[in-house]
């Protein structure tokens, strides 16, 4: 159970959003969030709506995984969508306007970070970021270095959950209860769990600082990559069409 | 060849000596056991093959390159890899074969280039059907192979491998230990093993063991068997086969030579039947 949170719930498949360049995902992402936040509701909203709906469905994800990880946001959306019919001043039916108005971009935003996530590894979604913020380098921002935090990360979360949930066990068979009432006490139970952690985290972080220098990790320099990011004409179509949908909108 | 020429080492300056002026040699394509007891020291040996840990005095030369020398640690990290216990830890990707990848990838080589020894690395492993899984989904030993793969990519000719199966469950430590002194015998890669377990280093060329700072060496480990007193300072249990016959010989049953392997036995056994 613990294993299957990853960051990002990326869905293993062959589609064609799968096999794109992850650059050309994120700018695809970023145009229909930008689109979706200055277009005019509601026929503008709309041809957006229309956009990631296809791309969900070219997904090939499952409408399941957009339902069950976009449940939790309905009420975000429901409740905002409420609040908003509630209490703007305007009369009933512009505020119900205004009410799906704003939860249509709301849902078009998520839904569209569904597609880029459940489509991408968060493996080569870093290593689209480095290349896309490379540029940066120049100005001295820490790119690689960033990069190499987020690498480890994944690699290193579920590790850490396994071993609070281990450490957590481990305590409870020795009788610490972390149901207790008293926040106090529940507080000071965890702290039984927290510091074992830290110690096994350290003994981590040595030893990984050991392997990598051990494999000739020399910070930056020269490094290469055995898989390297490519535009195939996919891309530019991808691109393209994105890109045409926000310039209709614009011109409508 | 590694010589280590008079080292010394402690972690902190006015603390104890943990190595105390020690000196050895090691040759391409040896087996070497290395021995001792918990907190003798030999971890902190391990670190200083390839410039994780520096000596305090004297110096460790790996075919003449000097671990004190920052630019050449590099040229001595390509040819001594190290494994540590906890394959978790040493792992850096969350797909296998880009971990495997790593080391190539810190020395800039080509693309093409690198997707060979990847392969080449983890079919040496017997892991080339997971190179595209998450290490998380794999068994204790899957990782260690994959991390051993990481480490065999980039070609050494020295491997220290700091209790490499402990870590792991005894179903997979078999196949590693076999693959082990497969890449020694067919590959000629020297091995430095550090174990708590006999079995593993049985067969090793010579054995160094590590007590109160210092470095005695010694023969063929299979020619020592009967020597408890070397296997007490080491804090090794005799193996079972040795403590079998000397159980017998208090029954007036003594079997000559006194040192027998567990297979040496079986194959005795069978001769009798
Ligand atoms: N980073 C450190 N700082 C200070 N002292 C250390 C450090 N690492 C190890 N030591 C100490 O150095 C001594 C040798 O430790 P080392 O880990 O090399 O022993 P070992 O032979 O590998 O033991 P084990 O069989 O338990 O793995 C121990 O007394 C240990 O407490
Ligand atoms: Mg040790």
């Amino acid at each position: 159970m613990v294993k299957n949170i990853g960051l990002g719930q990326y869905i293993p498949g062959n589609s064609i959003l799968h096999r794109l360049d992850p650059r050309s995902k994120v700018i695809g992402t970023v145009i229909l969030v930008v689109g979706t936040f200055t277009s005019a509701y509601p026929v503008e909203t709309g041809i957006f709506l229309g956009t990631v709906l296809i791309l969900g469905a070219l997904s090939q994800v499952g409408i399941r995984y957009y339902f069950d990880s976009l449940k939790p946001l309905l009420y975000l959306i429901l409740i905002t969508a409420f609040f908003q019919v509630l209490l703007a001043e305007e009369e009933l039916g512009q505020r119900f306007d205004a009410a799906l108005n704003l939860g249509l971009r709301l849902f078009i935003i998520i839904f569209s970070m569904q597609v880029l996530m459940g489509t991408t590894s968060p493996l080569s979604l870093t290593s689209g970021m480095e290349k896309m913020l490379s540029p940066l380098k120049r100005i001295k921002f820490p790119v690689h270095e960033l990069i190499m935090i987020m690498t480890i990360s994944l690699r290193f979360i579920p590790l850490y959950i396994e071993d609070w949930e281990r450490i957590k066990k481990a305590q409870m068979s020795r009788g610490i209860n972390f149901e207790e009432k008293s926040i106090i006490k529940r507080l000071k139970n965890y702290i039984s769990v927290l510091i074992p952690l830290l110690r096994i985290s350290f003994q981590r972080a040595v030893d990984l600082a050991t392997a990598m220098e051990s494999r000739c990790y020399q910070g930056e320099g020269e490094r290469s990559h055995l898989n390297v990011l490519k535009f195939t004409p996919y891309d530019f179509m991808y691109i393209g069409i994105i890109g045409g949908v926000w310039l209709i909108t614009i011109w409508l | 060849m590694i010589e280590f020429v008079n080292v010394h080492y402690y972690y902190k300056e006015n603390s104890s000596l943990i190595l105390n002026n020690i000196s050895f040699t090691i040759n391409k394509g040896e087996f070497i056991g290395i021995v001792g007891r918990n907190g003798s020291g030999k971890s902190t040996l391990a670190r200083m093959f390839n410039g994780i840990l520096i000596p305090s005095k004297g110096k460790v030369l790996v075919d003449g390159l000097d671990t004190r020398k920052a630019e050449d640690l590099i040229k001595i990290r390509r040819k001594v890899g190290l494994l540590l216990p906890n394959p978790d830890n040493q792992i850096v990707s969350s797909v296998v074969e880009e971990d495997v990848a790593f080391g190539l990838e810190n020395l800039g080589i080509k693309p093409e280039e690198i997707r060979l020894q990847v392969d080449e690395a983890l079919k040496l492993v017997e892991m080339e059907e997971f190179k595209k899984h998450p290490p998380y989904l794999l068994s204790g030993g899957q990782k260690q192979r994959v991390a051993l793969a990481g480490i065999l990519a980039l070609k050494p000719d020295y491997l220290v491998l700091d209790e490499p199966t402990s870590m792991i469950e005894p179903e997979g430590r078999k196949l590693i230990t076999g693959l082990l002194k497969q890449i020694n015998s067919e590959l000629g890669v020297a091995l430095i093993w550090i174990t708590h377990d006999l079995e593993e280093i049985i067969e090793a060329d010579r054995i160094l063991v590590v007590a109160n700072g210092k470095v005695k060496e010694y023969k063929k480990p299979k020619e020592l068997l009967g020597k408890a007193d070397i296997w007490k300072e080491a804090g090794i249990e005799p193996l079972a086969i040795t403590q079998f016959m000397q159980n017998l010989k208090q029954y007036g049953i003594d079997f000559k030579p006194e040192e027998f392997t567990v297979q040496e036995m079986v194959d005795f056994l069978c001769r009798l039947k």
